[in-house]
């Protein structure tokens, strides 16, 4: 039989990429080190025309375009309703660049599939009740003196009324604690400027837990109440950065419709403010009242978070440990006040020194100012409402408008003062002066205004280069691809004098959208690549189920079976695990990898269990055998060239399984002679592969790779393979010592696989010094 | 000897390919166009963005390329697999957007897909051996096909992992149907469809019994009970799904067999197979056995599988094969009897075998070569006409000479893995694993055309329609499995990194860098959008899981709540005014049947559904019904959202389901959450814990803080050995180091170990208290020392301190008595090693701390020690 391919091209195109070098360099794109364009090809416009874009879609392309390798300007966090996943996402490309699992299971990142996050998102049932979605609005993100330190993201689940904690350094989620006054609540969040506090609040009158009314109970209103929960942060090593549900706190609120909340900050200090809409005499779910016009009339509550904090410390309705402060209570003490509000408030905004709150409304064609420097005054004239909370009039709080043409959606600050209004119907950004009382800067959009976003907008430093606009209706600006499509952020310009449209953002697995967005090299610095080796990723601690390389084992305890696993490229220890059929399987897993993004997966064919293993991760998944056969198991993450190798049996025996004597069968002679030309063969191979990179590492070594960090990293990863391969040498020597040449071959092949991964790793670096202009 | 005389023919080959790219100037690369230019003031608007934004002419032209607009349409829509995430996305081609992830194997809540009851009966499709799978590792979609050209009719998907097809409506992308493989245990080489889409070919990955019996995993059972095969899924054009009567396996040898393609034109009728460990190894590295990397990749070809397709569906249908598992199966004897297989000796570890536009080439990428192949239809037809086998394999199948039936074969680079094919004749795709780079090469003429380095270590690439008789040419996009530094940092799990390639000119150009943000795509394939006939909305009521009306919709005004003993069924309608009706009363344990239909027929009119608290929720676009189940387990007011989705603000419209207590029903609900929580403690607990509390102290701060991570008594796993460290280092420094490791990575005695372990020892936290007790117990682990056998003053002080690196060679030490090691050292002179063993040394291998660590050493005792050194190493 004709075998043309010998190892032998190999080493020579090894040899010939990692000496030669040339090849790559004019092929590969410098993105480093590169020039800026002088002069404008004439293929530009050439494309341009043969796609139909015009000169402001053209400027737009130059504005979004992000090359290969560079970096955004801006990170993006955004909620996407019932997906139950905060999605993250670079500006200004707006290419999406994770889906973080947060509330609803995941299997590519084995988000509620493997034990630890499984766990973690157990913790957050209401009993019997466990959740396996959430439904959100944007994410807040933590402080420090008002500003966004880049330690933690918070999002709200609305439909189940919880909030979730995720790290920004491994952008996993960590946390999940459940509201235990009130079910479900708003999709929002937001936190105070130090992140002393998350606060969370409902969104429709609710039934406190543990309580019963009838629906058609003539009282029912004055039993139903809104909330407003505090939920402090602890902050502390990075391991830490959680929720103390200890210190944790509800305040009523009135049974009226609320809506979005803002932490007072600067001026406004200590108070949060929340819209309530249809305020008077409460609204029953489901009753047709008359929140639907432009009559219904809305409060903004304020609770002043101290002497709330105070009030429930001495409380005496507590929800487990959790006190709630009675409405009547908070309402005495001046922990709660209000401001009377016109009609369908949509959002409030408190601006960068904490002295104006300005508040959209869906109804009529204005916007509110409040000045809440005033609301430290005299509140003598405040009256109490139905439920008793002393309300001030609009006029005796010095509530103004401004007049924007339309309903409006959303507010957001930008830099320098500006202020920034969606506008629902006609569709449009407005930009009004706040001094002056008008419009400034106007930009028409061809679809119903949403929520707005600019980046860092609600910190004491917002910036002045894009805002993003949700569009819900996508048809006809996206492909479609049926009836369910992507959501549609829009992004705009907002440098300059006029405002200009950018580009259309596709969110798929959206139900609605809204976001923050932080400066990148405020929150890049942070992230890691890899974990300690051995980290239980959701507790931020060394796992107890953590395995050293020739440490794995399988422990039984009764039909309990513990298999504690490594992974590394490009083979899972063990590879044949034996257990009895009833068996409960645990397989505790290990990623002994510490190269960058070399992550792996792992499954057992139809027991359904899946998950990731980044770089020192541990996680486990566990299953019943119950069914006696035989099942594959695999890495599922594409990881070397020998990845589809990397694979193992579970072996299930049936009950009372009567173990026979199996005969193996015996190498002949002639095999074993085979064998041994085999293995010097390859013994040469590894000889003339190993030339081979002592020869790259020189390159590497003239070309002063330690200077480049990216280099440097993958030099740390090809001299681990290496040592890896060296590991083996023992193995060789001990099957050549017996003469077991066929052993000593395979051996010899595993130790050149070890050279493949190193020469992988090699190349990369190579080409990554060249990108960065080495020569 | 083979390789000594097969080496210059392949130094040749290789060589050429490597140089005949390499050294053109840069400029020769770019694309120069004569053309209209712009007006000069917006050039030099565009010079002032390129400038400020670092773009280059080449970027600026990419930029134009890709953007995309409500006014300007994709060309292509592509499908990708999910990987594990088990979904399919579809993105748009230039854009680059996701358009949607469409739920397959995974739970998704935005979809309500396996959260509505319609979705999980369809999820149930899916089951196998009767155990729920919520997961799958989809790997490689196709579109159905007429005549070899893509029909924008319907689309497939296996899954790996629970071997499975899904099979898509491309009118609404979404899963219709699942079919469960009754006969392998994991698939890989589907969905491919032959050119009428008669059947969907899905190829096993990893062998093992066909009669799902457990067999001891010795060799011999390998060879004599496990096996691999093909499945070929009837589909019923008519009704539009696979029907799994009329569909068969063929059974193979238990290699690997990995992709497939299906012939067309001329090659219609076959199907091609590639397969990867053909030496049927038995890995077990924990039984000292090599692993299964090393034993697969052992031989140096692996095997094409050709098969006859048609004629085995004759065979099938004629009964002649067997049933298992109530499944038809042609057993191999059979299918070898009836000439229905053969196979070819094929590049090492293939993965991609992709079949030419006009039918007649076969191409196979080996990812343990450095060659594509390219076999010809026409010989393989000959030599099959002929039966001029070269052998026959173990189990009799007839094998066919590589090279008879070989066009020739191309060196393209160190990894070769999937081609495809574009619009010019004799131009093929294909991208090379290790080296990162996309291969535009000539398979008629076989020599390589362009190349184009990518980033980085692409698996599969998809030109556009590039697997049909259609391709378009146009775009390459390289699906890359790593991206490393592409992005802003989002943690350790990147996503992964599509590039588009525009490949109109002469010149591969890359043109855009898609982050994949969730899942892992394997494999692509792109279908012109002219093609596509989707629908924007549902006709009303329609249950969209069978894409038939429902029995269970509700007109507006029909509205109502039928009870049916402890069943409340919910008949309702959501729209922009909210869920009708908006009230509900249940009573504790009662199940309540949310039928929802959304009664709006305007496109992106959709509603997201959720009984707040309870885990239920639904997606419903336009027309579309659905149910929610709620077990009212728990007493209480639940709001009930409805929230349209095309509205800027939310609609304020709820509704509320009260569910009325009952004590019976919270009494067993009590009990059943407590037997719940005592489940799942006993489920996660395991003996770690209570065996951590047995130990001593200071051992048990050892673990407690994760020092046995890394570090072990007498072998190095992660981190030195700390064997004799207490002797070796002071324990103030030692202390210190615990503590505060991250404060000292720059201290000149950690720096190497830094190196020669590739990782910096974490900041455990670990306080002085607990660090004393640490180091009390790392001053129990001693080796024997060093046997002091003489008077010798050299071998006293040796025994004092050096032994306990220089005795076993700990941090690259050179071992008392290596004459290699001690030679060039000892060229030195004895001056300079007493400077060294007195200041201390950095060396290539390791280091020496300044008088070994031990402080209370003379000058005169380290001076004898390396005579003692010394004399040993003559």
């Amino acid at each position: 039989m004709l075998k043309p391919n010998s190892r032998s091209p190999w080493i020579l195109a090894i040899s010939g990429l990692l000496i030669a070098g040339c090849f790559s360099e004019t092929t590969k794109p410098k993105a480093k080190e590169k020039e800026a364009a002088t002069e404008v090809s004439g293929e530009l416009f050439k494309v341009a025309g043969e796609r139909g874009l015009n000169d402001d879609q053209i400027r737009a392309a130059m504005q979004t375009y992000v090359p290969t390798g560079a970096r955004d300007t801006y990170v993006g966090l955004m909620g996407a309703g019932t997906s139950g996943r905060l999605v993250i996402f670079g500006m200004p490309s707006m290419r999406i660049l994770k889906y973080a699992g947060v509330f609803t299971p995941e299997p590519w990142q084995g988000f509620a599939y493997d034990d630890e996050s499984r766990n973690m998102l157990r913790a957050s049932a209401r009993e019997d009740i466990e959740y396996s979605f959430g439904d959100s609005a944007a994410p807040a993100l933590s402080e420090k003196d008002g500003n966004y330190d880049g330690v933690a993201a918070f999002l709200a689940d609305g439909a189940n009324g919880r909030v979730a904690v995720l790290h920004l350094d491994d952008y996993e989620t960590k946390q999940i604690v459940t509201n235990p006054v009130f079910r479900s609540g708003y999709g929002g969040i937001t936190v105070t400027p130090n992140t002393e506090f998350v606060v969370q609040n409902t969104s429709s009158p609710d039934l406190p837990i543990g309580e019963w009314a009838e629906l058609d109970d003539p009282k029912l209103a004055s039993k139903l109440r809104g909330g407003v929960t505090f939920w402090p942060f602890d902050r502390g090593h990075h391991t830490e950065n959680r929720i103390n549900e200890s210190g944790a706190f509800t305040v009523e609120l009135p049974p009226y419709v609320q809506g979005e909340s803002d932490a007072g900050k600067g001026a406004s200090a200590g108070l949060i403010f929340t819209l309530g809409f249809c305020s008077g005499t409460g609204v029953v779910p489901g009753v047709d009242t008359t929140c639907g016009d432009e009559k219904t009339p809305a409060v903004l509550h304020i609770v002043d978070i101290a002497k709330a904090q105070t009030l429930a410390k001495s409380s005496t309705t507590l929800h487990g440990k959790h006190p709630r402060v009675k409405l009547a209570d908070a309402a005495a003490d001046g922990a709660l006040r209000q401001v009377e509000l016109p009609a369908g408030p949509t959002t409030i905004a408190v601006s960068a020194d904490g002295a104006t709150a300005i508040i959209t409304h869906d109804f009529g064609d204005s916007v509110s100012v409040l000045d809440l420097n005033r609301l430290k005054g005299d509140w003598s004239a405040a009256k109490p409402d139905a439920f008793g909370v002393p309300t001030l009039s609009a006029a005796a709080a010095g509530l103004t408008q401004i007049k924007v043409g339309g309903p409006t959606a959303d507010v957001a600050f930008g830099a320098k003062g500006n202020v920034y209004i969606s506008v629902i119907t006609p569709g449009k950004l407005v930009r009004i002066d706040l001094a002056k009382k008008t419009i400034a800067g106007e930009l028409a959009l061809d679809f119903p205004g949403g929520k707005l976003m600019i980046p860092q907008a609600d910190t004491a430093s917002p910036t002045a280069e894009y805002a993003v606009v949700m569009n819900t209706q996508p048809r006809n600006r996206l492909t479609s691809v049926g009836p369910v499509l992507a959501m549609n952020p829009h992004l705009i310009d907002i440098s300059g004098e006029s405002m200009r449209s950018l580009s259309d953002m596709a969110v798929p697995q959206a139900t609605r959208i809204d976001a923050v967005a932080i400066k990148a090299d405020l929150i890049d610095g942070g992230t890691v690549v890899r974990y300690p080796p051995g980290t239980n990723t959701r507790t931020g601690e060394l796992s107890d189920f953590r395995t050293a390389a020739g440490e794995e084992r399988v422990e039984r305890k009764g039909n309990r079976v513990h298999v504690f696993g490594t992974l590394i490229r490009s083979h899972i220890t063990p590879e044949i695990v034996e257990v009895t059929e009833g068996d409960v399987v645990t397989f505790h897993l290990t990623n002994l990898e510490q190269a960058q993004d070399q992550t792996h997966g792992f499954t057992v064919s139809t027991y359904n269990v899946h998950s990731s293993w980044e770089p020192g991760k541990v996680a486990s998944v566990t299953f019943t055998a119950d069914k006696a056969g035989v099942y594959p198991y695999y890495c599922t993450e594409f990881c070397s060239a020998l990845h589809l190798e990397m694979m193992g049996y579970l072996m299930v025996k049936p009950k009372n399984y009567v173990e026979t004597a199996e005969v193996e069968e015996v190498a002949t002679p002639e095999e074993i002679a085979q064998a041994k030309l085999d293995y010097e063969a390859k013994a040469q191979t590894i000889k003339e592969t190993q030339a081979v990179i002592d020869s790259v590492v020189a390159w590497l070594n003239e070309h002063e790779y330690k200077k480049d960090v990216r280099a440097v990293e993958l030099v740390t990863d090809a001299v681990a393979q290496l040592n890896a391969a060296a590991a083996i040498q023992p193995q060789i020597d001990a099957a050549i010592a017996a003469g077991d040449w066929p052993k000593a071959k395979l051996w010899a092949e595993q130790y050149f696989q070890y050279q493949v991964k190193a020469a992988d790793a090699g190349v990369r670096a190579k080409n990554v010094m060249v990108e960065g202009g080495a020569k | 000897m083979r390789i000594q005389t097969t080496k210059s023919i392949w130094f040749l080959v290789a060589a050429v390919a490597l140089t005949g790219f390499g050294c053109k100037p840069a400029s020769e690369d770019s694309t120069k166009t004569d053309t209209v230019a712009g007006a000069s003031d917006q050039k030099s608007e565009l010079l002032e963005i390129a400038k400020d934004r670092k773009l280059s002419a080449d970027d600026m032209v990419s930029a134009v390329s890709t953007y995309g607009a409500p006014n300007i349409k994709d060309e292509f829509v592509c499908l990708n697999s999910g990987g594990q995430a088990g979904s399919v996305i579809a993105y748009g081609v230039p854009s680059m957007r996701i358009l949607k992830y469409i739920p397959t194997a995974a739970p998704d809540s935005a979809a309500g897909f396996q959260y509505d009851e319609e979705s999980k009966l369809l999820a149930t499709q899916g089951y196998i051996d009767d155990r729920k799978i919520n997961w799958g590792d989809t790997h490689h979609p196709a579109y159905s096909e007429t005549d070899g050209k893509y029909d924008g009719e319907f689309a497939f998907i296996n899954d790996k992992a629970n071997p499975r097809i899904f099979v898509m409506d491309l009118k609404d992308f979404e899963t219709k149907q699942i079919v469960t493989n009754p006969i392998f245990r994991s698939n890989h080489g589907g969905a491919f469809v032959t050119p009428n889409t008669e059947y969907i070919i899905e190829s096993a990955q990893y062998a093992s019994p066909f009669d799902h019996m457990y067999r001891p995993l010795t060799q011999k059972n390998f060879n004599e009970f496990f096996r691999g095969g093909i499945t070929y899924h009837k589909f019923d054009r008519s009704k539009g799904r696979i029907s799994p009567d009329e569909s068969f396996v063929i059974e193979l040898p238990p290699y690997i067999q990995d992709l497939s393609d299906s012939g067309k034109m001329e090659s219609d009728g076959w199907s091609f197979t590639n397969s990867l460990c053909s030496e049927r190894y038995v890995g077990g590295i924990e039984a000292g056995r090599p692993p299964w990397e090393a034993g697969c990749s052992a031989a140096d070809t692996d095997f094409l599988h050709v098969i006859n397709w048609k004629k085995a569906a004759k065979v099938a249908a004629s009964g002649k094969g067997t049933k298992i598992n109530g499944y038809t199966v042609i057993p191999l004897d059979l299918a070898i009897a009836e000439d229905l297989i053969h196979l070819i000796p094929e590049a090492k570890s293939p993965h991609g075998v992709d079949v030419s536009p006009d039918g007649r080439f076969i191409v196979v990428a080996g990812k343990l070569d450095t060659h594509a192949q390219v076999f010809d239809i026409r010989k393989i037809e000959d030599l099959i006409n002929k039966k001029d086998y070269a052998g026959k394999d173990a189990y009799g199948v007839p094998i066919l000479d590589q090279k008879k039936a070989m066009h020739g074969q191309v060196a393209l680079g160190l990894g070769p893995l999937h081609t495809q094919f574009d619009a010019k004749e004799g131009i093929a795709y294909t991208s090379v694993y290790i080296d990162s780079m996309v291969v535009k090469w000539d398979y008629i003429n076989l020599k390589v055309v362009d190349k184009q380095s990518v980033h980085y270590n692409v698996g599969h690439l998809v030109a556009m329609q590039g697997d049909s008789r259609d391709p378009r040419g146009k775009y390459v996009i390289s699906l890359n499995k790593l991206a490393i530094d592409r992005f802003n940092p989002v943690g350790p799990l990147h996503p992964q990194n599509h590039q588009l390639i525009g490949v109109s000119g002469d010149k591969m150009r890359l043109l855009y860098d898609l982050p994949l943000p969730m899942g892992e795509p394997h494999y692509t394939t792109c279908i012109d959008i002219k093609a596509l006939k989707t629908q924007d909305v549902y006709a009303p009521g329609t249950n969209s899981s069978t894409m038939s009306p429902s029995a269970v919709a509700t007109a507006q005004g029909e509205e109502r709540v039928e009870r049916e003993g402890k069943v409340v069924k919910v008949f309702a309608t959501v729209s922009r005014h909210g869920i009708t009706p908006k009230q509900v009363s249940a009573n504790q344990g009662d199940t309540v049947l949310y039928h929802l239909t959304n009664i709006e027929t305007k496109p992106d009119a959709s509603v997201a559904f959720n009984v707040g608290g309870y885990d239920a929720t639904t997606f419903l676009p336009p027309g579309r019904t659905a149910t929610v189940r709620v077990n009212a387990t728990q007493s209480g007011h639940f709001t009930v959202h409805a929230r349209m989705t095309d509205q800027a603000q939310p609609e304020r419209s709820f509704g509320v389901l009260g569910v009325k207590p009952v004590p019976a029903m919270e009494a067993a609900r009590q009990r059943r959450t407590a037997t719940m929580e005592v489940a799942h403690n006993e489920l996660m607990t395991w003996a770690v814990q209570q065996e951590r509390a047995e130990l001593a102290d200071g051992e048990r701060q050892f673990v407690e803080f994760g020092c046995n991570a890394c570090h072990r008594q007498g072998r190095e796993v992660g981190g030195p050995d700390l064997t004799d460290v207490t002797v070796r280092r002071d324990k103030a420094w030692i202390k210190r180091w615990i503590m505060g490791p991250d404060a000292m990575y720059e201290d000149p005695t950690i720096i190497p170990l830094i190196e020669r372990f590739g990782v910096k020892m974490p900041n455990q936290g670990v306080d002085a208290a607990n660090a004393d007790t640490i180091i009390e117990y790392l001053s129990t682990w001693k080796s024997a020392g060093a046997a002091v056998v003489s008077d010798d003053p050299g071998e006293k002080a040796y025994a004092k301190v050096c032994f306990a690196c220089h005795t076993a060679g700990v941090g690259g030490a050179p071992k008392l008595g290596d004459k290699e090691a001690w030679a060039p050292r000892i060229a030195k002179g004895p001056d300079m090693l007493l400077k060294h063993g007195i200041e201390g040394f950095k060396g290539d291998t390791g280091f020496m701390p300044p008088r070994g660590g031990c402080s209370d050493c003379t000058d005169e005792d380290l001076k004898n020690a390396i005579d003692f050194i010394t004399s040993k190493a003559q």
